[in-house]
């Protein structure tokens, strides 16, 4: 059993180093890679912003496992969701951004459903039905499509006669609904909590809502009402403020991490819709929070199987025995919260600015989402790491050493080197 | 040399200096206890001597305020981040004084807090801290000035938690960080509202947009923008209704609370003022707000510092009585006054911080020499008072008259129960959702 892990691990790994790697060959130009027969038609998109999201995408996952590699029990299905949400990435119709979409989200569903019992008390109601709802509603739009002979069309190209009211508040529910956004949000507790956080961060880091809502949405939302755009902008940033409140007081510290990142992916969308200087912030912001997020979760992770740390109801004082891990954790929260210096600074910057443009009052209701997220940050970072630790904690060093540390440090370097230097970063995004 | 470069200096070394301390850690190999003395002596000494020297060149040869225009930061479309620093008499006075205090109490600290865990840690955070507050001092724009207030502000909550294994210090550097995070809020909608409003953060350029303001019918913005600026100075400076969080900062190492919340980073409030003054003073309102706001918190802390038993506290009250009175000196538009106060009081302040622990100790072991000099009654005011009025008063001040009861009641009831309230409707939605499912599967 241990060998096949072994091998399974070493096989996930090589998957992520190639196809980072074919990403950066990628980049030069941007292409369309179309794999198509008389039945079905697959068509990619390898535009810069595609590959931009996959180069994060596999990068969180490189750096984040590396380091906790040996403690980690990873499952055959992480490799099959790792790739759909690579698919879902580089969707280019809407065939294809259904097909992986829909089987990305039936692993979960397939285990919900059998393990739907109850008696023992392990449901996700919330998951089944949004599953069972957002499949039928995006089936319904891949008629539409096909009726409209647009399925082989780019996701970017759709006319504006697609976009009726009725398609564009389903296309909209399908992507708040993808993303967690406040009030289609409650599959989100449900996955969190009965998935390891690799599996759950190939739901979260491959941004299935945020790229339909770039790619799709965003040109469609052109032609309605300004009232109507700002009425999309509130419910994000009103759905990024309800999740950090409940990250604020939700017990479990790994789905207090998870309704964190839900929050930030949020303020990303509200930014993607503030025209092109929001896109900018937003972008940046994506690659903060994609890195930071799971290098804090593959930490609090390691914790959670080394001290048996899963509430944050009381202080753990962990920083006694890891000391790096705990300056690790305390530089990507900062890094998060927009501190000086820091990359999070540049795109916070840029968010709010672009957002007070749109209106005065959004930007501040952004200021105060940004405000209870250092807040929150900083309280996590002080439960787990501060304070006096428990007696039943081991009296040994449970550091990682700094060989199994460099991909953290390298996050740090790079969070570091482009906070203080953003116009570089700025310039390099597509 | 001129006022340019000897401005670059005090920007570069301190940043070079953390940049090497910080890859020291990095590379796992952190400066030795030595070392690291050797190096802030070395650096202490230039950082004060610079600071000195600009204070000196600035005032001797009369040198008229000016602004040092940089590449922006970064730039896309029509956003820039504008880099513009600002010296004239107020950015030279408050750099000599920070780096002339704080070259003191990292002096002082090489001995205090000799072989105590994480003394590397706290000479890091301390020239962070003087970084940010070069940041503040010189900036010419509320941009880079929320830079150095941001540096400023994490290492003041870091420090707080410096004796990290004691839970009570963690809780109140998380309080401090809410504080902190508030008046954060102020200056950064301050300066987002500006830049959309006014076109520019500079402080030279807001104070000259107000007529065009108050002319196309926008005077609300001017206000806004100023009430903004105004609460982002009572948080830093702990004036009502954001007070409660100075005495529970006092948990970190005294040499920390010295130069945090006796000296530096607690006269940045007034600082504030009076560097957005030509802004601030072009309506009567504003300076009300300044003015009512210092002298309600100069009376309640006054009086609530009489109550308090233990030195680091009654200090913090006693900074906080005399931050008071210089946000009525501001009001009323005595600037140099306040100016003058601020360096008085943050010089005075820094010597009670550091003699307050040793001082006790004296008097310990020698009570009849300190007798007469420390315990000596004084004049009060309070002696007017019938004795009856004078139980009343102090009961309140020592309950705070009920201010910290309120502000934690009002976030309880206004933050965490509509939360506590949110959650249990999201549950019962849950249960709903798996009502329905079960309903579904039924056999």
């Amino acid at each position: 059993m241990e060998a096949i892990q072994k091998r399974l691990s070493l096989i996930t790994f090589s998957s992520i180093y190639l196809i980072f790697f074919l990403l950066l060959f990628f980049i030069i130009e941007g292409t369309h890679l179309n794999i198509s027969n008389a039945d079905f038609i697959l068509d990619f998109d390898l535009s810069p912003f595609s590959i931009f999201v996959a180069i994060i995408y596999c990068l969180s996952f490189a750096l984040s496992l590396f380091p906790t590699k040996e403690h980690e029990n990873l499952r055959p299905q992480f490799l099959s969701l790792f790739f759909l949400g690579l698919g879902i990435i580089f969707s280019n119709t809407i065939f294809t951004f259904f097909v992986f979409w829909s089987f990305h989200r039936l692993i979960p569903f397939i285990h919900f459903l059998k393990n739907f019992d109850e008696n023992s008390g392990r449901k996700a109601g919330s998951y089944i039905l949004a599953h069972v709802v957002g499949f039928s509603l995006f089936l319904y739009l891949v008629f539409q499509s096909y009726e409209m002979n647009l399925l082989t069309t780019s996701l970017r190209n759709y006319p504006t006669t697609f976009f009726t009211f009725p398609h564009l508040i389903i296309l909209i529910f399908i992507s708040f609904m993808s993303q967690g956004i406040f009030p289609l949000h409650q599959w989100g507790t449900d996955l969190i909590s009965s998935f390891s956080w690799q599996e759950v961060s190939t739901f979260l880091i491959s941004r299935s809502g945020i790229i339909l809502f770039y790619k799709m949405i965003i040109p469609g939302l052109s032609s309605r009402p300004i009232s109507f755009q700002l009425a999309i902008m509130i419910i994000t940033i009103i759905s990024s403020i309800y999740w950090i409140s409940m990250a604020m007081i939700e017990k479990n510290i790994h789905k207090a991490i998870g309704m964190f990142y839900l929050s930030q992916a949020s303020l990303i969308i509200t930014g993607l819709q503030a025209g092109p200087v929001g896109v900018k912030g937003a972008l940046i912001q994506m690659v903060v929070i994609s890195f930071a997020s799971t290098t804090m979760w593959s930490i609090t992770h390691y914790l959670d199987r080394e001290f048996k740390l899963n509430s944050q109801t009381s202080f753990h004082g962990l920083a006694r025995y890891t000391p790096r891990l705990a300056f690790v954790f305390i530089m990507m929260a900062f890094s998060v919260i927009a501190l000086p210096l820091g990359l999070g600074f540049a795109s916070e910057d840029l968010l709010v600015h672009a957002l007070l443009e749109h209106a005065h009052w959004l930007g501040l209701f952004h200021i105060l989402a940004a405000c209870l997220n250092g807040i929150f940050i900083y309280q996590l970072f002080g439960k787990i790491f501060l304070g006096t630790p428990k007696n039943d904690i081991p009296q040994a060093n449970f550091d990682l050493p700094y060989r199994r540390l460099i991909p953290y440090y390298l996050i740090i370097v790079f969070f570091l080197g482009t906070g203080l230097f953003p116009q570089w970063i700025i310039g390099i995004l597509p | 040399m001129s006022m340019n470069t000897l401005l670059y200096l005090n920007l570069i070394i301190p940043f070079l200096f953390i940049l090497t301390l910080g890859l020291s850690f990095f590379s796992g190999r952190p400066f030795s206890e030595k070392n690291l003395q050797r190096a802030w002596t070395v650096t202490s000494i230039l950082i004060a001597l610079l600071g000195l020297a600009q204070f000196a060149y600035f005032f001797i040869n009369n040198i008229q305020a000016q602004s040092v225009h940089l590449p922006d930061w970064f730039s896309f479309e029509e956003y820039h981040f504008e880099t513009v620093f600002l010296i004239d008499y107020l950015s030279v006075t408050y750099g000599a004084l920070s780096a002339v205090i704080l070259s003191v109490i990292i002096k002082f600290s090489f001995n205090y807090l000799y072989k105590e865990i994480g003394y590397f840690r706290f000479f890091f955070l301390i020239g962070l801290l003087y970084f940010g507050l070069i940041l503040v001092c010189f900036a010419g724009t509320l941009d880079i000035l929320f830079i150095g207030w941001e540096l400023v502000g994490t290492t003041s909550v870091l420090l707080i938690a410096f004796f990290y294994q004691n839970t009570s210090s963690v809780r109140n550097s998380i309080k401090a960080l809410i504080g902190y995070r508030l008046c954060d809020m102020g200056i950064l909608a301050a300066s987002a509202w500006a830049h959309h409003h006014i076109g520019s953060t500079e402080f030279v350029t807001m104070s000259q947009h107000v007529y065009e303001l108050s002319h196309e019918g926008h005077f609300y913005i001017y206000i806004v923008i100023g009430l903004f600026i105004i609460w982002a100075s009572l948080a830093k400076s702990a004036q009502l209704p954001f007070s409660a969080w100075l005495p529970k900062a006092m948990e970190g190492p005294t040499p920390s609370s010295a130069v945090f919340y006796g000296a530096l980073s607690i006269h940045l409030g007034p600082y504030l003022l009076l560097r957005a003054a030509p802004f601030l003073e072009q309506h009567w309102s504003l300076t009300l707000v300044i003015g009512v706001l210092g002298g309600l918190t100069a009376l309640y802390a006054t009086l609530v510092g009489r109550t308090r038993s233990d030195a680091k506290t009654m200090l913090a009250y006693a900074t906080m009585t005399q931050l008071g009175i210089i946000f009525v000196e501001i009001s009323l538009g005595f600037y140099k006054l306040a100016l003058i106060h601020m360096v008085a009081n943050a010089s005075l302040r820094s010597w009670q911080f550091l003699r307050a622990s040793s001082l006790i100790q004296d008097f310990q072991e020698n009570p009849l020499v300190y007798q007469d000099t420390v315990i000596k009654r004084q004049f009060s005011i309070e002696q007017f008072f019938p004795l009856k009025w004078r139980m009343k008063l102090y009961i309140h001040a020592l309950n705070e008259f009920h201010l910290d009861y309120f502000t934690g009641n009002f976030l309880k009831y206004f933050f965490f129960y509509p939360i506590e309230q949110f959650k249990k409707f999201d549950r019962g939605l849950m249960r709903m959702n798996n009502s329905i499912v079960s309903f579904l599967l039924r056999k």
